[in-house]
């Protein structure tokens, strides 16, 4: 520090570099040159695709075929690598010990999805594989004379994005409030248009879509399988997943219609909610929202940009999905101790409409005069609800009876019960049916109905017919 | 360096350049990437002696023999 207390320039240029001083460098936008020699000292030089942060004393490299670089790392276990900053152009050599190769887990699937990104881009889909990420230490980092240009000045300032997103999520009063501001967040204070919310359902091990913004449709309930796309990955592993450039490899759609017709689900193709993200994303990133070591939910974002999303970024945007998981354990820990509160006005009363309800026992769907409203758990306590409402009138609950009910045979974490309903409240009103939940205070909520209800009940067996 | 020299290298860098700018760089970038300066450039004459494969891939590194 100067006299005055500032920091010193002077010292902080002369600061060792260490892996976080050169962080962009490793995005992947300009190949980066590697040396390597054999047991007798002769040399091999090529080109690789990734040099991926680890940490700030660790890189990884891509380990895609096993060809001379590998042998002479496996002989030697040294190398030496020179990258280019993509925006100053500034260049530096790095000295490298192998430590070890990693064909798993969270560095790994991180690697492989930038890779995918990366081949596509340079028109090497399905070429380039990644058979494992190779860390090793930095044992040096030495700048490589040449002019560079000075950075553009900073527009924005991430660090503080992720507090102001921060702040506003600690004042939110429940879940859906929760989602909703953390994805107005993204877009205020980090300018992204396109993001969702994902919470995971742990006992189908899917992921469901409880609040979106920037899409022509909401998508609330679509679904994506755990470990499909950037964010299946994300849940899989507890790891932020990040992709600069379209590809294929990490696309939706295709594979949850194949798994559901694959479980034998008749009316499939009525119920499946498309997933509403970007037909061309040229960036996506996927933050899993985590509460200890396990995944409950994903914070996606996407742009039609290519490289929209740095190491930066990821950053930040870890920090507002890391916040929102301890937001989200608050909220559900509130809900568990019932306080009445204002209750918000029902629809307007349609005496003169009737509307059937049918439920499917196989897959607890539910479809209102034949237009698919949701399936699975959401769809067992819709059910509850309104069968109860049917036999004694009632229209108030708690979210703890729920919880209660065996007949339900809610997970044992069933923060997921909130999410459910929050899904079924939306979905309610995405399809303007005569049906509400709205919530009346922490832990309670009103079932709203203004028209005519016919349940019908569908047993298994009769469900193998379609609905439509 | 010889007569001629400065002219091949900068059409050489021009058109690396171009390249760059079809594939997506920038333009800061691309001319950037390619700037040198004539006051550092050196001509090295050379005889290979082996040649080895240089695409990315399952052969790279190996010794093209002829």
């Amino acid at each position: 520090m100067s006299e005055l207390g500032f920091p010193n320039a002077a010292a902080t240029t002369t600061a060792r570099l260490t892996v976080d001083s050169i962080r962009a460098c490793l995005e992947g936008v300009v190949p980066s040159v590697m040396a390597t020699c054999d047991a007798q000292g002769e040399p091999n030089v090529s080109l690789i695709s990734q040099v991926h942060y680890v940490d700030g004393e660790r890189v990884a490299l891509s380990y895609q075929f096993f060809n001379k670089t590998r042998r002479n790392i496996l002989a030697t276990r040294a190398a030496s690598v020179a990258i280019v900053d993509p925006i100053t152009l500034a260049q530096y050599r790095l000295t490298l010990d192998f430590e070890e190769t990693q064909t798993a887990g969270p560095l790994f699937e991180s690697m492989k999805a930038k890779l995918a990104g990366i081949a596509s881009h340079t028109g090497m889909e399905g070429v380039f594989k990644l058979l494992g990420a190779d860390v090793y230490k930095v044992r040096r980092i030495v700048p490589i004379q040449g002019s560079a240009l000075s950075p553009p000045p900073l527009t924005h300032n991430l660090l503080t994005a992720a507090r102001r997103s921060c702040e506003r999520l600690a004042r939110c009063r429940d879940l859906a409030d929760l989602f909703d501001t953390a994805l107005d967040c993204l877009q205020e204070r980090f300018g992204i248009e396109h993001g969702m919310v994902l919470m995971l359902d742990a006992t189908t091990g899917r992921l469901y879509t409880v609040a979106s913004r920037g899409y022509a449709s909401s998508g609330i309930g679509s679904e994506v399988a755990m470990g499909e796309g950037v964010i299946g990955v994300a849940a899989r592993e507890g790891v932020p997943i990040r992709i600069g450039h379209m590809t294929s490899e990490y696309g939706y759609g295709a594979a949850i219609r194949d798994s559901a017709i694959s479980s034998g689900l008749a009316n499939v193709a009525a119920n499946d909610i498309p997933f509403p993200g970007l037909r061309e994303p040229h960036s996506q990133i996927a933050l899993p929202i985590m509460q200890g070591d396990r995944a409950i939910g994903v914070l996606f974002a996407e742009s039609r940009e290519a490289m929209r999303f740095w190491y930066e970024d990821e950053d930040a945007l870890s920090v507002v999905a890391s916040h929102l998981g301890a937001m989200a354990r608050l909220a559900h820990q509130q809900e568990e101790a019932p306080e009445p509160g204002a209750c918000p006005e029902p629809p307007a009363l349609q005496p003169e409409r009737t509307m059937v309800v049918r439920h499917y026992h196989a897959d607890n769907s539910i479809f209102l005069d034949h237009d698919y409203l949701i399936k699975g758990v959401a769809g067992a306590i819709f059910w509850k609800l309104l069968r109860e409402h049917a036999a004694s009138g009632r229209v108030e609950f708690t979210n703890r009876e729920l919880r209660l009910d065996p007949a339900l045979r809610l997970p044992e974490h069933a923060e997921n019960l909130e999410a459910r309903l929050l899904l079924l409240q939306r979905r309610l009103c995405e399809r303007d049916s005569c049906i509400r939940i709205v919530k009346c205070g922490r832990g309670r909520f009103r079932l709203a109905i203004g028209c005519e209800l016919v349940l019908e009940d569908i047993c298994a067996t009769a469900a193998r017919q379609p609905a439509l | 360096m010889q007569a001629g020299d400065e002219a091949l290298l900068a059409a050489q860098c021009a058109g690396m350049a171009l390249e760059l700018l079809e594939i997506g760089y920038s333009r800061a970038f691309a001319t950037g990437y390619c700037a040198f300066s004539f006051t550092d450039i050196a001509a090295v004459c050379f005889m290979p002696e082996k040649v080895f494969v240089q695409t990315p891939g399952p052969g790279a590194g190996s010794r093209l023999l002829p």
